[in-house]
């Protein structure tokens, strides 16, 4: 029995080497780079709790690492020991630690690497380290913790920058224990800085550098500084009561931001209010831009009392901005545009329709209105018309503007419309002298309508007689009587007509006759006769049928006396 | 037949492509959204990275900068912060135990626990500036502060005595953009 307990513990005790060699495995990340041909030692960092060994094992995991300190690579203490390092040291290493109950085993990764050509350090083995532009701060000398002596200090160390002896003049650079102090921090700082030492071990001393790459930061404007909200800018914002609204907030910088109203924020679970934000990353200028949204479903009365506020915070400080929700006032500007755009387009065809429709709109107004005319004091004229026309030279037969004159006008201007014309050659008396006949007459004109033909078959026109002179006199100098111009066909050379008619008819245009010479009855609503009506004066009494009819009556009496009178005179 | 598979899954693959590139800038909704990811060195050069499922900082060298942990920043009340990595799948956490208070780090969802002040305390980080650096303090454990040792590739812990020289209580910070 006593033979089997202790077999038993033979194999118990044969058994816990080996259970103990089940380690747990892992590796380390960090891949160590250092300068060949310098002194290196390193710990096994497996941070294991309570550690009571650490050993070293070469790349086969089973060869242990000799603790013969003449060795090259040799374990000491627990660290691993290159005195100094080969570029041919370089590959896995494993080291196991273990306490009272565990154990760990792990890979870690050593190279060793030669300075570049020229240089005084590799670029695989640089360490990177950053500074701010305008900031004092320190560049540290790493991995040197093994080194320090036995006074716990480390090492005395020389400065390079860029394989050049950085002078310390203790106010810009300043050297103290494996820092090197930066005031000011320029972009010229930019650069490789080695820091070098040498370690005495075992009695011989051995060299140790390392090269930090050192970068100046540039602290961009919106990321040390509290964040911007671009947008809302406390504004006010009309929303319709039930509608649905969307606010936004912009917000540039490393920040964080959200709305929040009547003094606390939107409930994750409020349907009403939905808060959303996205991230958008400007390429161009490097910066990103929260925007957050707040979706409004519905817009209640009560979102009007107090307003929504985006309010975005990083550890630089805090910003808000606000939109104040009001109701919509009714645009009163847009109306008053709306009304005078239509007045306007009111205003600009009414002209329109004025410009075409004049003489149709005088000539009614004239009809309908007259009645209402405040009774005017006589002007102390007898004639409506003075009728000025080219007096043919041949008599045998009538010309166009006999007709016209004797036939026509008086037709339409006389019997139906109720002007008084004089026309010589017709009102006048026998044996009257012309001339002063004219000038009589025209004075009592309250128009002056000239007749005007072509001339072309070289009867005398107008020209220079004495009576259009006067005619002309009256209507031009005096001006106190209007002048009408009648084309009775078409002029095109007014050349050769008198420097007076050239005048007036710069002066206004002229109706032209458009119907023939027949004596058949002419209207008085015909275009023509409208132009013409327009132009005379405003009649004292819209002849109606009746009325048109005794005058009729009258003219004919009239003509009939005149031509009585003609008669023993002719 | 063939054409129009390949016409649905060109259409396919378009929307999926287009969906990808909206969703992804749009974190979960909620209040609270990062601050964005920030690179954080202390004053003495070291960095952060992760050894055995510890925070420890130390001197990276060029080759291994992408162990480098940057920090999520997203903030809690005024002032206060949660400290994330990993994109903010781990949040860092003050914990007392006895005397000592230690760093933690916790797969938590911090948008969920934001809500529960009590929860949410030990996650919360005091910040304060120092002109170009930031310090941060425990809301759970006033007074102590976010440190890492003076020899590297230690550690990162909580120090009450913020003026012992082997401890390093200011950071710089630098936005990633």
């Amino acid at each position: 029995m006593q033979v089997l307990l202790r077999l038993a513990c033979f194999i118990v005790l044969m058994m816990s080497p080996l259970k103990a060699d089940q380690c747990h495995e892992s590796e380390d990340q960090v891949v160590s780079i250092f300068a060949a041909n310098e002194i290196f030692a390193r710990l096994c960092n497996a941070r294991l709790k309570d550690k009571n060994t650490t050993i070293w094992y070469k790349n086969d995991s089973k060869t242990r690492v000799s603790m013969e300190v003449d060795s090259r690579i040799h374990q000491f203490e627990d660290k691993l020991w290159f005195v100094p390092g080969k570029v041919e040291d370089s590959g896995q290493y494993y080291c196991i630690e273990r306490n009272s109950t565990y154990c760990l085993k792990q890979k870690i990764t050593v190279k060793f690497v030669k300075n570049e050509p020229n240089l005084c350090y590799n670029s695989e083995a640089l360490f990177p380290q950053r500074l701010f532009i305008g900031q004092n701060g320190l560049l540290a000398c790493p991995t040197l913790d093994l080194f320090k002596d036995e006074n716990n200090e480390f090492p005395r160390i020389q400065w390079y920058k860029d394989c050049k002896p950085l002078f310390l003049d203790n106010i810009r650079h300043i050297g103290e224990a494996d820092k090197l102090f930066i005031m000011n921090v320029t972009k010229e700082h930019k650069g490789r800085y080695s820091c070098r030492t040498s370690y005495v071990y075992l009695g011989k001393q051995h060299h140790i550098s390392r090269v930090i790459d050192l970068t100046p930061a540039k602290k961009t404007a919106n990321q040390h500084r509290e964040p911007v909200i671009m947008k809302p800018a406390n504004e006010t914002l009309e929303v319709e009561l039930g509608s649905y609204t969307q606010l936004i907030c912009n917000v540039t910088g490393l920040a964080n931001a959200y709305w929040s109203w009547n003094g606390s924020n939107i409930d994750e679970n409020d349907t009403a209010l939905v808060e959303d934000f996205i991230t958008v990353k400007n390429h161009h200028t490097n910066t990103r831009i929260l925007i957050v949204m707040l979706n409004i479903s519905q817009v209640e009365s009560k979102f009007y009392l107090y307003p929504f506020v985006c309010e975005a915070a990083n550890w630089f400080g805090k910003s808000a901005a606000y939109v104040q929700l009001i109701h919509p006032v009714r645009d009163f500007q847009s109306y008053i545009i709306g009304i005078f755009s239509i007045l306007t387009v009111v205003i600009m065809c009414s002209i329109f329709i004025y410009k075409i429709f004049k003489v149709d709109i005088v000539l009614w107004y004239r009809d309908c209105c007259y009645d209402f005319f405040p009774a005017e004091a006589s002007d102390g004229k007898i004639y409506d018309a003075y009728i000025l026309y080219p007096k043919t030279v041949e008599k045998e037969s009538a010309s166009n503007s006999d007709i016209f004159v004797f036939k026509i006008l008086p037709e339409v201007l006389e019997k139906q419309c109720g002007y008084s014309l004089f026309i010589y050659g017709r009102d006048d008396y026998v044996g009257e002298d012309i001339v002063e006949v004219m000038d009589e007459h025209i004075k009592k004109s309250r128009r002056l309508i000239i007749i005007l033909v072509r001339d072309t078959l070289g009867f005398s026109f107008l020209g220079d007689t004495s009576e259009e002179q006067i005619a002309m006199y009256n209507a031009l100098i005096h001006n106190g009587i209007k002048v009408i111009l009648l084309e009775l066909e078409k002029i095109q050379d007014y050349e050769k007509m008198s420097e007076s008619i050239k005048f007036i008819k710069q002066k206004q245009k002229t109706i032209r006759w458009s119907g023939d010479f027949t004596e058949k009855s002419q209207s008085a609503k015909t275009r023509f006769w409208k132009n013409v009506r327009y132009y005379m004066p405003a009649q004292k009494k819209a002849p109606s049928s009746s009325h048109l009819r005794s005058r009729a009556l009258n003219w004919n009496s009239t003509e009939l006396f005149e031509r009585e009178v003609h008669v023993p005179l002719g | 037949m063939d054409i129009f598979r390949c016409t649905l899954c060109r259409l396919i693959s378009l929307l999926l492509l287009l969906f990808h590139s909206e969703t992804a800038c749009r974190p979960t909704r909620g209040r609270r959204h990062s601050m964005g990811t920030f690179r954080i060195w202390d004053v003495n050069q070291k960095v952060f990275y992760l050894s055995h499922k510890q925070l420890v900082a130390g001197y990276l060298q060029a080759a291994n900068a992408n162990l480098e942990e940057k920090v999520e920043v997203m903030p809690a009340e005024s002032n206060s912060v949660f400290l994330g990595l990993h994109s903010g799948k781990l949040w860092l956490s003050c914990v007392k135990s006895g005397d000592k208070v230690r760093l933690q780090l916790e797969e938590v969802d911090i948008t969920d626990l934001g809500r529960n002040k009590e929860q949410a305390k030990r996650f919360t980080f005091l910040h304060s500036q120092n002109g170009p650096t930031t310090s941060f303090e425990s809301a759970a454990n006033p007074g102590w502060y976010l440190c890492t040792e003076s020899e590297g590739d230690k550690p990162v812990s909580f120090t009450n005595k913020p003026k012992d020289t082997t401890k390093i209580t200011q950071f710089y910070f630098e936005g990633q953009q």
